[in-house]
């Protein structure tokens, strides 16, 4: 739960940071890659939880409908844990792409969610570029995290990144 | 020793009387749960969050805990990183910009950018000062009551369009009030902290807003697509609509005065449904540059012809 603790912040940091400074330019999705690199390591309670309580801030800051966020985090966590299973994403290339895709995936449930709501939403570019830009950031992003969880969980073995 | 152990078995007699154990369809429900809590709870997380996604537009009152903590929390990192960002373009475009050629050059060309420097704030103050101007002319000369705000932040998701600004509650700013600038229609309140307001612009694809064409008064709705346009619906194969007419607001809906510009009709192509047309138009309002708005404090304009 103390790595929960310490996302919360750097997610309102972040968001704060694409709604001032970023506004205009693609960004890396960083809660995407919170919750994509607390998958990797295993699915959890506590990653399940993340991916609840990181997308319904997502939501509530960014005035989304709320719940659509969170629906596409947690199948995005639970679908990375499953791919886990086959592949392994200990690569920097591997994570990129990784992201990546996940990203897609992410926005094409936000997506499917707003318009089952009656939103008449259509898709665009905007989607790829913020796909790319995370997959890009993806690596240094997760080796951050991997510092940040080994700071917060020094002395278990469990707890680092593969 | 036989003591002992006679002592021994008479506790195990005692704990097998005392204990109740499990029978084997619940040792295997019990199991079962266990092996797969994962998958359960993730079930259980994402039809609860796609039950609050899907009756979103039932409008029942949620979140309002999370989003107050929220926007009381980011408030003051937004303030700081506006500050930040403010003064790194100030120093890149004043300093850091010219430090190769303050090598090279003499005196002169330090005055020239000091003078510079000079100049650049001057224009920014007198384009703040034309920007009130405006501001205060038009809310001087409108029918309705308004308050000025400025935009704290835009934040664009992939499909949100919204904008927070410094008025909220303690300001009198509630909820469907209309957002406005002396270039037409921004948007309307959806959220309100006690600072802070949340805006949903024209674009995000959550908003409708009845219009009408100002050259023939064909009646439609614009809708926002999400990706900084607008659509606009309901207009038939036989009205008379093209390129370059201007959409004001109907003032149907109440919370939108009558005759205020909404957008401007960019394209024109025939519906997949043989009946009505695809019109697509350009907010009339340009939210990339825009800083201050004016918040219409009173409702209920309702349509008179």
């Amino acid at each position: 739960m103390k790595e929960l603790l310490a996302f919360l912040p750097i997610t309102i940091a972040y968001l704060a940071f694409r709604s001032t400074v970023s506004a205009n330019v693609p960004a890396p999705d960083v809660v995407l890659l919170i919750v994509f690199f607390m998958a990797v390591r295993g699915a959890s309670l506590e990653g399940l939880l993340a991916a609840f309580v990181l997308g319904y801030i997502e939501d509530a800051f960014t005035g989304g409908v709320l719940g659509s966020s969170s629906f596409a985090l947690i199948i995005v966590h639970i679908t990375v844990h499953l791919a886990s299973k086959k592949a392994h994403f200990s690569t920097p290339g591997i994570r990129a792409g990784g992201a990546l895709f996940f990203s897609l995936l992410k926005s094409l449930l936000i997506f499917a969610a707003i318009r089952s709501s009656g939103v008449r939403a259509e898709l665009f570019w905007g989607i790829a570029a913020t796909a790319i830009t995370t997959g890009v950031f993806a690596p240094a992003a997760m080796n951050l995290l991997a510092r940040l969880s080994f700071f917060l969980n020094p002395h278990g073995f469990k707890n680092e990144t593969q | 020793m036989p003591q002992f152990k006679k002592k021994n078995n008479s506790r195990r007699l005692t704990a097998a009387k005392t204990f109740t154990p499990m029978s084997i369809s619940e040792r295997t429900i019990s199991s079962y749960l266990k092996k797969h809590q994962i998958v359960i709870a993730s079930i259980f997380l994402a039809l609860y969050s796609l039950h609050l996604a899907l009756t979103y537009k039932q409008d029942i009152p949620r979140g309002y805990i999370v989003k107050g903590a929220v926007y009381y929390a980011a408030y003051p990192v937004q303030r700081l990183l506006i500050g930040t960002k403010s003064a790194v373009a100030g120093a890149w475009s004043h300093y850091v910009y010219l430090i190769g050629t303050a090598e090279e050059n003499d005196e002169l060309k330090k005055n020239i950018s000091a003078l510079r420097s000079e100049n650049n704030r001057l224009r920014e103050e007198i384009n703040l000062s034309r920007r009130l101007k405006d501001l205060l002319e038009y809310r001087d000369a409108a029918k309705f009551d308004t308050t000025g705000a400025n935009i704290l932040s835009y934040n664009a998701n992939d499909w949100s369009r919204t904008v927070l600004i410094n008025k909220g509650k303690d300001d009198g700013i509630r909820k469907d009030l209309a957002v406005i600038t002396p270039a037409g229609v921004v948007g309307r309140v959806i959220e309100t902290g006690g600072k802070t307001g949340s805006v949903l612009l024209n674009t995000d694809s959550r908003s409708n807003i009845d219009v009408y064409v100002q050259r023939t008064r064909v009646k439609g709705v614009a809708e926002g697509n999400g990706n900084g346009g607008m659509a606009l619906k309901y207009i038939r194969l036989d009205d008379d609509v093209m390129v370059g007419d201007m959409l004001l607001t109907s003032g149907i809906s109440g919370i939108f005065p009558k005759g205020l510009p909404v957008g401007e009709i960019v394209r024109i192509e025939k519906g997949k449904d043989n009946f009505f047309i695809y019109i697509e138009a350009r907010p009339a309002v340009d939210f990339k540059t825009l800083e201050d708005v004016l918040v219409v404090t009173e409702s209920g304009f309702f349509y008179k012809e």
